[in-house]
């Protein structure tokens, strides 16, 4: 199974410059539906799911190897290799911003410029570090998580059903969308809260563009500043958009960011 | 003509109002824009307090988290979801279980106009529906658990028949010496008994000769 396969990897025709896009927790390259198309026009464009999310190979989980971010990371330099990527962009929301920083560090030259989404390198409150949230506020989330596997199942997956109403999302768009298996879920939210990549930011050498939505629990504006203070030489652009979402709650927002960067 | 019917003197505001489930409209930008009376009654809070909120406030933590990683982003790319399961907060602090359902309202060019969210109650069903989960989650560790013994039991079982097999090997070549042993002595026994039987009668003949005076010395 080749690593394209694996991770479902989607590479936009026109040939150019590369722009990978990195989806979070909870859903899948679905995220950047509303951002990506804007960038096909200048830019080679890769989508991916990471493995357990999505259309990627959910028999090539591994549960040791997806322990840490690190597994993750390993799968976004292999993907680089695979297409040859040389300063490419790389644009990943939420969790994926740390999997970027660990893969830029991993393979330098690979990516030039980082534009982070909604980053933050450690969620859980540790001394004067507020991430946002207690470690029982994750061990929470990770047992109602169990309360919605039903729903978040591979195979019963939320689905349109030829939606008359979105006749813009197209025919295509019959398959499920965000769709886990909820085990992996659950390993993967394990992984993504408990994570503390602070250490590794300060040897960040890309260029870096961090997007902060005003009002988001997740990655707080807090968060967003220390990120900013720590990755050296980095931008930060504060968004109108509120909640953890802006590539979908306000995509023309982080379109104009991105493309102002870039 | 038909009595009046009782319910047409409520009004639809009623229903809306009363319905034995919890309405809550959003607007485009997530802001609560209204709510039922269900809902007032569950939270405990009035609408005047909810409308302005956004529905993260209305939920724990862990609700809050989900619904920014699952919720609002399903809602965005499809439209609509089903089945999902919120605990409300209660202004004395508990929750209420419920399973929700969202639908966006969508104008003539497409452009979402608000989201309906409809809940209900359902503690009893999330109950029991955790209570599955629970037994699958034990099904799953002892079958893991039924699969270790199974290999241990089965390297048992192959360190056992591997000695036996040895034992046997060795038992079976003993009996073949033993076999080899009795015959190389039967051999041996006939090998002596001929020669001994020939010197035996020769003996036997020449002791009824004249002896010289040596030979009766020496067979005395």
């Amino acid at each position: 199974m080749s690593v394209i396969e694996r991770n479902n990897v989607k590479v936009s025709e026109k040939s150019g410059r590369k722009m990978v896009f990195a989806h979070g927790f909870g859903c899948d390259l679905n995220m950047w539906r509303f951002v990506a198309p804007a960038f096909e026009a200048d830019f080679q464009t890769v989508l991916f799911d990471h493995v357990g999310a999505g259309g990627s190979d959910l028999s090539a989980y591994d549960a040791g190897k997806y322990s840490s971010l690190s597994g993750y990371a390993d799968d976004l330099v292999e993907i680089g290799q695979a297409l040859g990527l040389k300063d490419a962009v790389f644009v990943g929301h939420s969790v994926s911003s740390m999997i970027g920083v660990l893969a830029s560090l991993k393979a330098p030259g690979m990516f030039s410029d980082l534009i982070l989404v909604g980053p933050s390198p450690r969620y859980i409150d540790d001394g004067a570090y507020v991430g946002g949230f207690s470690r029982e506020d994750i061990d929470e989330l990770l047992e109602s998580l169990a309360d919605n596997h039903m729903g978040w199942s591979a195979t019963m997956a939320p689905a349109i059903m030829g939606n008359a109403d979105r006749p813009e999302l197209g025919k295509e768009l019959t398959a499920s969308f965000c769709r886990t298996d909820p085990s992996i879920a659950k390993a993967f939210a394990r992984v993504t809260f408990t994570s503390d990549n602070r250490a590794d930011l300060t040897h960040v050498e890309a260029r870096t563009l961090i997007l902060q939505c005003r009002d988001d629990i997740i990655a707080t504006t807090e968060v967003g500043e220390y990120v900013h203070d720590a990755i050296p030489g980095s931008e930060i652009v504060y968004l109108d958009a509120t909640g953890h979402c802006p590539n979908l709650s306000a995509p023309g927002e982080v379109i104009a960011a991105i493309r102002a960067f870039v | 003509m038909n009595e009046a019917d009782p319910s047409a003197a409520l009004g639809f505001d009623d229903v809306f109002q009363h319905a034995p489930c919890g309405y809550i409209i959003v607007n485009p930008h997530g802001v609560i824009e209204r709510v039922n009376a269900t809902v007032e009654n569950w939270t405990g809070c009035s609408a005047a307090e909810l409308v302005g909120r956004r529905m993260p406030d209305l939920l724990k933590v862990a609700g809050k988290i989900f619904f920014e990683t699952h919720v609002a982003p399903l809602l965005k790319i499809q439209g609509f979801l089903n089945e999902i399961a919120l605990d409300l907060k209660t202004r004395g602090g508990n929750t209420i279980q419920v399973l929700a359902n969202a639908v966006g309202r969508r104008d003539a060019d497409g452009i979402v106009v608000c989201t309906y969210f409809v809940m209900i109650a359902a503690s009893e069903r999330r109950r029991y529906e955790r209570s599955l989960v629970t037994a699958q989650e034990t099904a799953e560790t002892a079958r893991k658990e039924v699969e270790v013994l199974n290999v241990s039991l089965t390297d048992e079982a192959r360190e056992a028949i591997a000695q036996r097999t040895i034992a046997e090997t060795g038992l079976r070549a003993e009996r073949e010496t033993a076999v080899l042993r009795e015959q190389f002595i039967a051999v041996l026994g006939h090998d002596l008994r001929n020669p001994l039987a020939a010197v035996s009668s020769a003996a036997r003949v020449l002791s009824r000769e004249p002896l010289s005076d040596r030979g009766d010395w020496s067979s005395t």
